[in-house]
């Protein structure tokens, strides 16, 4: 405890320490200090601090790389290493995550998509998780494609929503040798990823999704839904393989006059009046099988090339024509 | 030194790449990196402290040491990146002008207004208190205060000895206490 001037040095390093100054004269200092401190540190968001910490660890390197070459010599080539690594993730900004952004699950690029979303540098949500299990039916994995769209909203904090879409995607696993369900799930996945979430949002689209469960339950409900609903859809079948009817099923009742435009507008209104006309897309979904001359026509035309780039994700944002592909598809397997 | 126990664990996890060990480093360490580099008046603070830790993500694998050793590193790495920084721009930034503190305070990335509003100093006054030291005062003052460090690491950052520190923040401490009581009226003595 020398004492130079006027304080020790002991006291000083307590002082800088932020510990309790006993000495008065110090207290205006560590007042002072005090300020400091809360001023310049300030606060973390959780959020923020775990989005930093899933980059960090993506940007650890493996522990191989650990045994490298002394410190001296590597310093230069660490500096390029870290430029060349900053530039990386802002070339990925640009250019790769624009690629990897419209990835469904299972594609090579998926996992960059995932992982720039936590990163916070793409976006993510419930939206693109949803147009992801649209792809996913698409490509006629239904369960899966439910399965996702639950984990969407599951994290999403919408727990019903989530339970829905998990019965729904039970049902389908359960009726699988039924057929028909593959373009009511992309339908449905489809209309909620481009719907807006407003009011009744959730209803419609529990009450579709337990539609599926139940039209696969009871197989055999085609008689009275099923000759009041082609006389709505068969219009839009024709349509699609030309013009873009489906991107939104409520594009598809303007375009066709001969439904009842509200009904066909609003998908969701379809399947809200009860469990049955929920059938409502799975008959349609059978016709080109049975009934309808003109649509198998029409999809064995469209067939080739939507078979040529099935799981494609800009193929959808097309016309959502890939739930008429998936439905082709399946009738071909079929017979 | 908030890891403790914990932190041979952590550094073990982080060197695998675990996303919660290097989460719970950066919450450790990132306030004070941010305050280290605010006071020094940096601009883009937030590039400052990703980049930082991106070299010690990258560089990990190369230290070796207790929790002290690891939080004297990174606040070397920070002031190297602090200099290139500053070599980087051609000129020397100074500290925060009054009116660039002020809205630097408003949109602070890690601020906390609230928090802010109800410490004795503003942004402003705590820049001109550390505006008045001089560079290598600065340094020990914010690394010792802002930084947590302790007199031995703050040596190792500044590539000096501890008796130089000790002399330093000496200094750094009357050349304070003479300003704080020149303008002693300013400051309300809430704190203790």
């Amino acid at each position: 405890m020398k004492q130079t001037q006027e304080f020790s040095d002991r006291d000083l390093d307590a002082l800088f320490d932020g510990r309790e100054v006993s000495d008065e004269r110090l207290r205006e200092v560590a007042s002072a200090f005090t300020s400091m401190r809360s001023v310049l540190v300030g606060t973390l968001s959780d959020e923020h601090a775990a989005q930093m910490g899933a980059w960090l660890a993506a940007a650890t390197p493996p522990v191989d790389a650990g045994a490298a070459p002394p410190r001296r010599a590597a310093r230069w080539r660490r500096r390029f290493a870290a430029i060349g690594a900053t530039a990386t993730i802002a070339v990925m900004a640009v250019g790769g995550s624009a690629a990897a952004n419209g990835a469904a699950p299972g594609d090579a690029l998926y996992g960059i998509d995932r992982a720039l979303e936590r990163v916070g540098l793409l976006d993510g949500g419930v939206g693109e998780r949803l147009t992801e299990a649209a792809h996913l039916a698409a490509k006629g994995e239904n369960e899966r494609a439910l399965v996702h769209a639950a984990e969407a909203y599951e994290t999403d904090a919408e727990p019903e929503l989530a339970s829905a879409l998990l019965i729904a995607a039970d049902a389908v696993r359960k009726g699988d040798g039924a057929g028909d369900g593959n373009e009511s799930v992309a339908d449905m996945l489809e209309w909620m990823a481009t719907a807006d979430r407003g009011e009744g949002f959730g209803q419609q689209v529990s009450a579709w999704a337990r539609g599926l469960g139940v039209h696969r339950a009871d197989d055999a409900s085609p008689d009275g839904s099923q000759t009041q609903v082609p006389a709505k859809r068969p219009p839009g079948v024709e349509n699609a393989p030309g013009a873009g009817v489906g991107v939104k099923p409520g594009t598809v009742g303007p375009t066709d006059n001969a439904g009842p435009p509200d009904h066909a507008g609003q998908p969701g209104g379809v399947g809200k009046p009860d469990g049955g006309d929920s059938a409502v897309e799975t008959p349609d979904g059978s016709t080109p099988g049975d009934g309808d001359p003109v649509a198998p026509g029409g999809n064995s035309n469209s067939k080739p090339d939507h078979a040529g780039t099935p799981g494609k994700p800009d193929h959808a944002g097309t016309p959502g024509k890939p739930d008429h592909a998936g439905k082709p598809g399946k009738s071909g397997n079929e017979p | 030194m908030v890891l403790k126990d914990y932190f041979d664990t952590t550094l073990a996890a982080a060197r695998a790449g675990a996303a919660w060990a290097w989460e719970s480093i950066y919450r450790d360490m990132a306030g004070g990196l941010a305050g280290f580099f605010r006071g020094r008046g940096v601009n883009e603070v937030e590039d400052l402290v990703s980049e930082t830790f991106l070299s010690v993500a990258r560089d990990i694998h190369r230290f070796t040491g207790s929790e002290s050793d690891f939080r004297a590193w990174v606040f070397t790495i920070a002031h190297r990146r602090l200099v290139d920084d500053w070599r980087a721009r051609g000129r020397s930034v100074p500290i925060a002008e009054s009116e660039f503190a002020e809205t630097e305070a408003e949109r602070r990335w890690f601020g906390d207004v609230e928090r802010e509003a109800m410490t004795a100093m503003s942004l402003i006054e705590v820049n001109a208190l550390i505006k008045h030291l001089t560079k290598q005062q600065r340094d020990v003052v914010l690394l010792r205060v802002v930084g947590d460090l302790s007199v031995a690491e703050t040596a190792k950052v500044l590539e000096t000895s501890e008796g130089a520190v000790r002399a330093l923040q000496k200094r750094a401490f009357s050349d304070l206490r003479s300003l704080i009581s020149q303008a002693a009226s300013r400051f309300r003595d809430e704190e203790r």
